[in-house]
């Protein structure tokens, strides 16, 4: 199945579950987790379904290219429910089904991972669903967000695109996945990752994103005294985004860099705090 | 009464399998629990799991419990009513705390509390379906898990959603509710037959219903499956699968139904280390490796598939390709290792931190380097390969493979020892194995020179940490010193290492530089840091049943010393002779004389003032055996220097009969006191006998 078709075939399924196909968000992000969809989407107790496809920029995964199973950039499909039906677990084999894995003929294995992410104060319980012995989805019921217990719990389902291409396409490079009967997945990025590999390691203006990074905690700040959680939480996203340049340039010590973690986890946590107090007051805790 | 068997499911979306077996056991333990009080007759209890079902059988339950009367005895019965005949405040308050009506009460004769109020409660007769819908109820609500979630309205907590509950008494339903989920007659298949419903009728019918769609319920039946598949492979390709025990538990809650999907991959992959192929099959791919007889490993693994064999050529496949992509990785690092150069790794050292106040890497690469040389002397080690190859013993922690994979810490030293210029074989195995013992049933350095090193390595750790403070307290020890010092302590006893901990701490302290030593005192670290191991070794005995009076009575002559060897055969003699009687005797004693000379400095006795015979005989006594029992502890003979004090027994109680020690003569009490000290002494280099209770 082509790179497209396999997109096409996944929004078609959730679709009919139900789910609000919103868009990617167009600020740079580590994980489709930061989604304003995802982030704002899972903190009240309304009923909320999207799926969107996500890309995900990690800098420091970038390899100009060169390694076959890596990039600094990617996609990511996104599910959000909540809640989730009961059947939950199926209803996700079933999207597997819908795109041509037929699971009475493939190994599937739900491997204990709980996730979590520090820079969002952010958990959850779940596993990674191995394919025949391949990681090709994260499935996760939040239980914090922005450090608020949640609930209603939403469950989230990432797959990783290029890896079920893979998968699919019997291809063991990821740039050889064909986009469509014409393209590969080679032809639109390589060229992009190269560029970004060498900007990420080597051209990054350290100074000027440390200088960045200060800036937009202002901005929080004062924006949210403004009221308006939607411009600050772009800032949220964009402080995270210039951590991931610091981390690949291999210039935060340890201290360091749990500082700045800690520093991005209080500006969600005061995004998440005034969006909850606006919309759900019943539930400020 | 007539019977039947109980049949209880909870389908749970998939628990890890580190979960499982504490669940079982726990499960096991609450249902016993609560069946015995449910007033139910019952059979054998058994628990199943798999990773997505915890299964209850219980036989011959009884099918309702009888009507009883239960009596509840309260106050004195002059409390049922008073002078007027009515009945009282307190009698009241006893009959609705009762459940019963106050004029119900009667008033028995109890035995040693004679006339009491007694209230007699009806229990109705109930059935078996509604007693053990609580049961489960209650036995399900009280499992702990290490970990849990909660996923539903009435925020239930678990280790996973719960889906499905069936649960059955003969063919009809036990009625009962968990996290919103009714019990029904019905479970599901796996996923790789679609989650099928399906109807159970009876428990008898459970197993067989399951197994014909192809899950496996009994854990034993399983694991039996997985370890005829792996015969099954050792047959057929003449080879040794690793059975490792944990990675076959894993498999065990990975599958309802395992099948063996054998994979040969390209032979280029074997020029990685071993112990790296096996760590990439086994924790991130969760495959058995395979071995010739000779223990080089094959070019295929064996993987095990939840399912059936359709489509094994698909699975086949992909596990080669997941295989092969965390190899190329794991490849890549070895190649780039194996290619950079070692100055490399130096300069590396130098710059990663052991601790913020103890230095670099490098830094510590020294001071284990001078202790072992030290150690080495003491012990009258020559070998100058080993303390040479000591200064590459954390080159591999600047390396990528144990980078990504930190499991392999020091061993990937065997590996790359032929760029160290290490040849001999013992000391490419010393360099790779000083994190060993890395647990408490690991294995332990496997020649003189490893253990050494590991000493040096640990000690070096162990008395840095102390003279900065970083001492582990309650679950917080962050850098394993507890694992440190029960590992120099079997190591030392493993090895029968002639070497005083005095010593071994000693050298460590002077290989650190002056601005680090003068945070601590010599005197106190030593007796804080021998204090710790003692803590350690003290449960090590106590695993093996060694009661704390013996350990508390040898802790100071340890402290003092620091001598592992005699500290456990001083143990062991202690433990051999405390029930014997003559030893319980002199023990008895021996509290005597320590509470009349405990502080008393140590004099002459002087002949000349005794002034009685039993005097005398005790002296006598105690000279003759003196040298004896001295020569006996210094060669460690405990028990025989033990034999030898006894035979003060008599002696010393005719003393204790027929002298008087404080008298009023100042002179001649003195004397009397310098005899028993010296009598007491003779017992302190084996134990502080007087700390021994009976």
């Amino acid at each position: 199945m082509h790179f497209q078709d396999l997109i096409n075939k996944l929004n078609e399924y959730w679709i009919k579950q139900g789910c609000v196909m919103v868009q990617p968000y167009d600020i740079e992000k580590g994980a489709g987790t930061f989604n304003p969809a995802t982030f704002f989407g899972v903190l009240t107790s309304k009923p909320w379904a999207a799926c969107y496809v996500e890309p995900s920029r990690r800098p420091g995964d970038a390899r100009f290219g060169a390694n076959p199973n890596r990039l600094g950039k990617y996609y990511q499909y996104q599910v959000i429910i909540k809640p989730p039906h009961k059947d939950i677990q199926k209803i996700y084999l079933n999207s597997l089904t819908a795109i041509g894995i037929n699971l009475t003929e493939h190994d599937i294995k739900w491997v204990e991972d709980d996730w979590e992410s520090p820079t969002l104060g952010a958990n959850g319980i779940g596993w990674e669903v191995w394919l025949d012995g391949m990681e090709i989805t994260q499935f996760t019921y939040f239980q914090q967000m922005a450090s608020y217990q949640l609930f209603p719990i939403t469950v989230e389902i990432t797959y990783g695109l290029e890896r079920l291409c893979m998968f699919s396409q019997k291809k063991n490079n990821v740039f050889d996945i064909k986009w469509n009967e014409k393209i590969t997945y080679g032809d639109v990025h390589s060229e992009m990752e190269k560029q970004f590999s060498a900007y990420s390691f080597e051209f990054s203006d350290i100074q000027r994103i440390r200088n960045e990074f200060d800036y937009y905690e202002s901005q929080v700040a004062f924006l949210i005294d403004k009221s308006l959680y939607y411009p600050a939480y772009d800032m949220v996203m964009k402080a995270s985004h210039s951590f991931n340049l610091l981390m690949a340039r291999g210039t935060l010590s340890v201290a360091e860099r749990a500082n700045l973690i800690k520093r991005i986890r209080d500006m969600a946590r005061l995004c998440a705090k005034l969006y909850i107090e606006k919309n759900e007051p019943e539930l400020k805790k | 009464m007539s019977k039947n068997d109980v049949l209880f499911e909870l389908t749970v979306e998939n628990i890890p399998q580190r979960f499982v077996v504490g669940a079982k056991e726990q499960l096991l333990k609450k249902v016993t629990e609560l069946m015995s009080k449910s007033r139910l007759e019952f059979g054998e209890i058994k628990v199943y799991a798999t990773y997505r079902r915890l299964t209850v059988v219980i036989k011959d339950v009884s099918s309702k419990t009888e009507k009883i009367v239960e009596k509840i005895y309260g106050p004195s019965a002059r409390l049922l009513k008073d002078e007027k005949g009515n009945f009282t405040k307190a009698a009241e308050g006893f009959a609705r705390s009762c459940g019963v009506k106050v004029e119900s009460l009667k008033i028995e004769t109890v035995e040693k509390k004679g006339d009491v109020i007694c209230a007699e409660k009806i229990i109705n007769a109930q059935k078996a379906e509604k007693v053990l819908g609580s049961v489960f109820e209650q036995a399900v609500k009280e499992l702990e898990f290490p970990k849990n979630m909660i996923w539903e309205d009435s925020k239930f907590v678990f280790a996973r959603p719960i889906r499905n509950i069936l649960a059955i008494y003969g063919n009809k339903i036990i009625p009962l509710n968990i996290a919103g989920v009714k019990s029904s007659k019905n479970t599901f298949t796996s996923y790789f037959t679609g989650f099928k419903s399906i109807s159970v009728r009876t428990p008898q019918d459970y197993m067989k219903t399951l197994e014909k769609n192809h899950v496996i319920v009994d854990d034993l039946k399983r694991k039996n499956s997985i370890i005829r598949i792996i015969e099954g492979v050792e047959a057929f390709s003449k080879c040794v699968v690793n059975r490792d025990e944990d990675l076959i538990e894993e498999n065990l809650y990975l599958c309802e139904h395992p099948s063996g999907v054998v994979v040969k991959f390209p032979s280029e992959f074997l020029k990685l280390p071993k112990e790296l192929l096996n760590l990439v099959m086994k924790k991130q791919l969760k495959f058995f490796s395979c071995y010739d007889k000779k223990g080089n490993m094959l070019p295929f693994f064996l993987g095990i598939r939840d399912g059936v064999s359709k489509g094994h050529k698909n699975v086949e496949e992909g596990f080669l390709n997941v295989f092969k992509a965390r190899c190329s990785d794991a490849i890549f690092f070895y190649d780039t290792d194996m290619k950079t150069d070692i100055s490399v790794f130096e300069e590396k050292l130098k710059k990663l931190l052991f601790q913020k106040e103890l230095g670099t890497m490098y830094d510590k690469t020294l001071r284990v380097k001078s202790v072992l040389e030290a150690v080495m002397r003491e012990l009258n080690i020559e070998k100058k390969e080993l303390s040479d190859a000591s200064s590459f013993i954390y080159y591999d922690l600047v390396s990528s493979v144990v980078n990504e994979f930190s499991e392999l810490e020091g061993i990937m030293n065997y590996y790359y020892a032929s760029k160290y210029g290490v040849a001999d074989e013992e000391i490419k195995k010393a360099i790779s194995e000083i994190y060993l013992p890395n647990s408490s049933d690991s294995k332990l350095p496997s020649n003189i020179y490893s253990a050494v090193l590991s000493l040096s390595h640990k000690i070096d750790t162990l008395v840095g940490d102390f003279i900065i403070g970083a001492i582990p307290s309650g679950s917080n020890d962050p850098h394993g010193l507890r694992r440190y010092a029960v590992g120099i302590f079997r190591i030392i006893k493993e090895n029968d290492i002639p070497l005083s901990l005095l010593k071994l701490i000693e050298f460590s302290y002077n290989s650190y530089p002056e601005e680090i030593k003068k945070k601590k005192d010599f005197n106190v670290l030593k007796a804080e840091l021998l204090d710790f191991i003692y803590q350690r070794i003290e449960s090590i005995f106590e695993t093996d049943r060694v009661s704390s009076d013996i350990l508390n009575s040898v802790k100071n002559i340890f402290i003092r010393e620091g001598d592992i060897i005699r500290i456990i055969k001083r143990i062991k003699t202690l433990v051999e002779i405390k029930n014997k009687e003559d030893f319980r005797n002199i023990s008895l004693l021996y509290k005597r004389l320590k509470n009349i000379c405990k502080d008393f400095e140590k004099t002459e006795v002087q002949e000349s003032l005794f002034e009685k015979e039993e005097e005398k005989i005790l002296y006598d006594y105690a000279c003759r055996i003196e040298p004896s029992v001295n020569k006996f502890c210094k060669d460690m003979e405990y028990l025989k220097a033990v034999n030898e004090i006894t035979g003060l027994t008599e002696p010393l109680e005719n003393f204790f009969k027929n002298v008087m020690v404080m008298t009023e003569n100042e002179d001649v009490k003195k004397n009397r006191l310098a005899l028993l000290k010296k009598i007491y002494n003779l017992f302190s280099d084996i134990s502080d006998i007087s700390q021994i209770v009976y």
